[in-house]
């Protein structure tokens, strides 16, 4: 940790692989869902990540990075048991999610009525997930003249959406 | 066929490359003991400037008073104790070797039980006690202030995992300090003007450290690294 506090990548490299089983172990004893726990692992690198400015070579490691693990770990239940209070549970399930009269356009309707150059725009940027500059040079126009194509496409979906 | 764990997936894979990318140099935090000195220094020129600005014209008689000094005493070093936790607290894990924040209440308990057996003076008017008393909680906060500061800054460098107990200890450290400062500037030994104007500036101190803790020290989860 301390020369990866000193900007060593590989010596980092070495120290996430090292440390993903015993964060692992700890995590599952507290997280069971397996897609909720790769969310809260996540977190946890990242957590330590932005705190390893704060990690004290003269001191042990592990209750370091298990005092970070665990408030990711509880930060993440406090989270859910308040989402989770805030859903209603129903009995049984409507045949249909919407009134099919009420429900938007499909993405691809509402497509078809943007003008060409701002729907050329919406693709490339949302859908190809290209860079400004990227699609900017693909059609030969400048990154300003990009965003306004854009900006005008969103404005657009979001009128047709209701918005 | 091999289970998946999350460290396999393409998702850990993609944000450890992320991390790795990020692997700058950072400027490692100093040991809590060292930031708590660098902080004594601020208190030193808070209380330097108390001293010029002239302190209770009978303080060497007080000084006598072995009550007066356990009482100042208590407040002093609770003051100091939680100052030191709060800094513990800028850095995950850091296990404090005794009850050092229980110790700082239990000072805090015995200052304010010192502050009741002071005698009672009942021939002072409400006009003067609101005034005189107005006057030592806006000193309170003054002196406090750059203390509080210094310490929320410094917390805020760290990575607290209980912002709110960060924040209440930072502001428990620099009001209860303040607390000690005001009992050899302000010439008042009344229970109730201790109780109400120097004991309730230090509760609301805290109280409102506490919530600047819940909205600022905990973000640095969510900033860039330094």
């Amino acid at each position: 940790m301390e020369r990866a506090q000193r900007g060593d990548r590989d010596a980092y490299g070495a120290l996430l692989t090292d440390v993903a089983s015993p964060l692992l172990r700890f995590l599952r004893r507290r997280i069971a869902d397996p897609h909720e726990l790769e969310d809260v692992y996540q977190d946890t690198l990242m957590a330590l990540h932005r705190a390893r400015h704060t990690y004290d070579p003269s001191r042990p490691f592990e209750p370091w990075l298990f005092a970070i693990a665990h408030h990711v770990a509880v930060d993440h239940l406090r989270y859910r048991v308040v989402h989770m209070s805030r859903e209603v549970l129903v009995e049984e399930l409507p045949d249909s999610a919407v009134d099919p009269s009420l429900a938007p356009p499909r993405l691809e309707e509402m497509l078809d009525r943007l003008p060409p150059a701002q729907r050329e725009a919406f693709e490339m940027l949302q859908l190809e997930g290209m860079s400004v500059a990227d699609a900017a040079e693909r059609i030969g126009i400048t990154t300003a003249a990009l965003k306004v194509r854009a900006h005008r496409a969103y404005k657009a979906l979001r009128a047709l959406l209701g918005g | 066929m091999a289970e998946t764990t999350p460290i396999d997936t393409a998702r850990t894979k993609a944000v450890v490359r992320r991390l790795l990318d990020d692997a700058a140099p950072v400027r490692r935090l100093r040991p809590p003991l060292m930031r708590l000195g660098l902080w004594l220094i601020v208190v030193a020129i808070v209380g330097a400037a108390v001293g010029a600005s002239g302190v209770r014209p009978d303080l060497e008689i007080r000084l006598r008073d072995p009550f007066y000094v356990l009482e100042i005493g208590a407040l002093g070093v609770a003051g100091l104790l939680m100052a030191a936790r709060a800094f513990q607290e800028a850095v995950p894990g850091y296990a404090a070797r005794w009850p050092s924040r229980g110790v700082g209440l239990g000072l805090v308990l015995v200052a304010a039980m010192l502050w009741l057996r002071q005698p009672v003076n009942g021939e002072l008017a409400l006009a003067e006690f609101i005034t005189t008393g107005i006057a030592c909680s806006a000193r309170t906060l003054a002196l406090a202030a750059l203390p509080w500061c210094a310490l929320l800054i410094a917390i805020r460098r760290g990575a607290p995992l209980a912002p709110v107990r960060a924040g209440a200890l930072a502001g428990g450290g620099a009001f209860l300090t303040a607390a000690f400062l005001m009992r050899i500037d302000c010439r008042l030994d009344e229970p109730l003007h201790l109780l109400v104007w120097h004991a309730l500036p230090v509760a609301a101190g805290v109280g409102l450290s506490a919530v600047i803790g819940l909205v600022w020290l905990r973000r640095w989860r969510s900033r860039p690294p330094r």
